[in-house]
């Protein structure tokens, strides 16, 4: 526990402080972002931060309860801050039926809540935007999402990105026939996620069973089953399962949609990616940016969570994270963005601000505090800017780079910074 | 083009076995065999670039990409929950979890809530829970052979090699818990965006490994 003056300035595990620069490339991605969901027709909801604990610890899907920031109301009942915004959403919609009309698109940007461990870098308040299409059990609507994920990931100047999409019914049916207990199921998951080939033969040898040679060669090659559509065409011959095989066609269809419209480069496949396996009941996908260790986005087909509602209704989905994106733009904006000097004689201190002013949207500018203009070209060769504009005359205002100088008129120094 | 990919390595022994098995399959860094006061390593071929840091940290660096791929025990594996594909094992660094004590001890046959003295919480928290019964867990740093020897507790959960230590110590093992061994892990992230260059890595040193693995490294 901090205690005193100086534990008044830290804030708690977790949570962050967003300043300028930052804070305006976070808002900015989120506007893209927002801009991109209005654009395709989706409709926004807000809903408040705190909600009941049993919204999300009913039914069987419940998140679990060490990961949800808890409080008590007035009356006693346990509230937590939202650690998830799908659940919210099926609440909403499923209270409302009667109101609306389906499939509906709905979408949010809002702060969610998780209690991660300490000290491992992980964020415990971040926001998210994300997407539900409700009452469209077409591939239409799947592939409705893949297309709203690239074009954001787009949209925010990202050229090296995938979206990786797999299908749940592919390892359900795989494993429908092995008969494991809760406790297998979770282990063999675990096991194919992490793409741990070998944990998974020692699992089939230490579980007493008659395996076909077929289902043990599926499973074992299950971690390498990813990259491009060959791989469907490999998983064919290794699968006789009817689901199985309707599970590849799904992947097969929705990738041939998404590839009519020119984006299948952005695409690739992971049969598999499990994500959670008694939740999503169709197609799963995840998101990767180059130059960033996480996933940046995921999602999927979940059917069967509004019948904890009570009713039937389809639903597919994504939310992306807003914060790792917003820090990698950031980055590379900080990176990108050329930096000016402006150094100018005491009677063009009017002339050295007005550019100041004009150039500072584009370019980092700073105005050179030093009177001779030798210990500013000292200063300029050390801070290592990229230009440095030198006024000590309208006529010949000169522009020095790291390789070459040029003089122009004051009147074309603007010109020539935004024309480039 | 390939990109580079940057490897964490465990350092101390770990890393002198990763090294020997990277030359085998033709990965050399005369950088990394002869460390000056560099902290990043190339391959002699700059397409890899190697970092040594403690075995949690190579977890820590794969999992926020920060490495693409890390060579690690799986005792480090197993303490700490974190999340990138765990996709060789190398076979070498090969020991075992086990439970050992003094000969006096009886790990069934009394109702006294027994107190274990471990560096491995989780994995010796774990271990108990899987057998339903319920014991004090104290973390002890180093040289946890001397706990039950004071009487600090009643038995010890470490990682076992030869047995050796235990002996001269007059502990035996009452219980393995199980068998642990070097492995790689990758990047969920990289995996993905350098998918050509990762798998021709995992896939040289799974050819490596299944034809002469066994023979040369034992």
């Amino acid at each position: 526990m901090m205690k005193g003056i100086m534990g008044m300035r830290v804030t708690t595990d977790g949570v962050r402080d967003v300043l300028f620069s930052e804070a305006r490339e976070k808002k900015r991605v989120e506007f893209a972002i927002r801009n991109v969901f209005k654009k395709r027709g989706y409709d926004e909801i807000i809903s408040p931060t705190l909600e009941f604990y049993n919204l999300f610890n009913q039914g069987a899907w419940p998140i679990r309860e060490e990961v949800m920031y808890k409080l008590l109301d007035r009356k006693g009942n346990i509230l937590v801050l939202r650690p998830d915004m799908t659940l919210p959403i099926a609440r909403i919609i499923s209270s409302r039926m009667k109101s609306i009309i389906t499939p509906t698109k709905v979408f949010y940007t809002c702060n969610v809540y998780r209690i991660n461990e300490s000290l491992k870098g992980k964020l415990n308040e971040f926001t998210q935007g994300g997407i539900e299409i409700v009452g469209s059990s077409s591939i239409k609507a799947d592939v409705e999402v893949i297309v709203t994920a690239i074009n954001i990931l787009k949209e925010l100047g990202f050229s090296e990105f995938k979206i990786e999409i797999g299908h749940s019914g592919f390892y359900r049916s795989i494993t429908k026939k092995l008969n494991l207990n809760k406790e297998q199921e979770k282990e063999l998951k675990e096991l194919v996620e992490n793409k741990n080939s070998l944990g998974i033969r020692n699992f089939l040898k230490n579980i007493p069973m008659n395996l076909e040679d077929k289902q043990i060669n599926l499973l074992t090659k299950l971690p390498n089953l990813f990259g491009n559509m060959d791989i469907i065409n490999d998983a064919e011959g290794l699968i006789e399962d009817k689901d199985g095989l309707d599970a590849l066609e799904e992947i097969k269809n929705i990738y041939g949609l998404v590839d009519s419209l020119g984006l299948s480069k952005y695409l690739s496949i992971d049969l598999g990616m499990i994500q959670d396996i008694s939740y999503y009941t169709g197609l799963v996908l995840k998101g990767y940016v180059d130059n960033l260790g996480e996933i940046v986005l995921s999602g999927g087909r979940y059917d069967k969570l509004f019948e904890t509602f009570g009713e039937k209704m389809p639903a597919t989905g994504m939310a992306i994270n807003i914060d790792s994106l917003a820090q990698l733009v950031h980055e590379e904006s900080k990176n990108k963005r050329k930096k000016i000097l402006i150094w100018y004689e005491s009677d063009f201190m009017k002339e050295g601000n007005h550019l100041y002013e004009e150039l500072g949207d584009i370019y980092k500018v700073e105005l050179c505090l030093l009177d001779s203009k030798e210990d500013c070209i000292k200063y300029f060769n050390e801070k290592s800017h990229d230009y440095l504009i030198e006024i000590n005359s309208l006529d010949k205002v000169n522009i020095r780079g790291s390789e070459e100088n040029i003089e122009v008129h004051y009147d074309k120094v603007i010109n020539f910074f935004k024309g480039e | 083009m390939l990109g580079v990919v940057r490897m964490a390595l465990t350092k101390g022994r770990l890393e002198k076995e990763s090294i020997k098995m990277f030359k085998r399959i033709g990965i050399n860094s005369e950088e990394l065999e002869n460390k000056g006061r560099k902290i990043i390593f190339k391959s002699d071929d700059n397409t890899l670039e190697f970092i040594l840091v403690k075995a949690k940290d190579v977890l820590t660096y794969v999992e926020h990409g920060a490495a693409d791929m890390g060579i690690v025990g799986k005792d480090t594996i197993l303490e700490e929950t974190r999340d990138f594909y765990e996709v060789l094992d190398l076979k070498v660094g090969e020991c075992r979890f086990a439970l050992a004590s003094t000969p006096e001890f009886k790990l069934d046959g009394s109702y006294k809530r027994k107190k274990i003295g471990t560096k491995y919480p989780n994995v010796a928290r774990k271990y108990f829970v899987d057998r339903g019964e319920d014991v004090e867990i104290i973390r002890i740093e180093g040289s946890v052979e001397i706990a039950p020897i004071l009487g600090l507790t009643d038995a010890i959960v470490d990682i076992v090699e030869t047995g050796r230590t235990l002996k001269e110590n007059g502990l035996i093992i009452v219980d393995e818990i199980c068998d642990v061994s070097a492995r790689m892990i990758v990047n969920k992230a990289s995996m993905k965006m350098k998918k050509d260059h990762i798998s021709s890595i995992i896939k040289r040193l799974e050819d490596y490994l299944n034809n002469y693995g066994e023979e040369t490294l034992g």
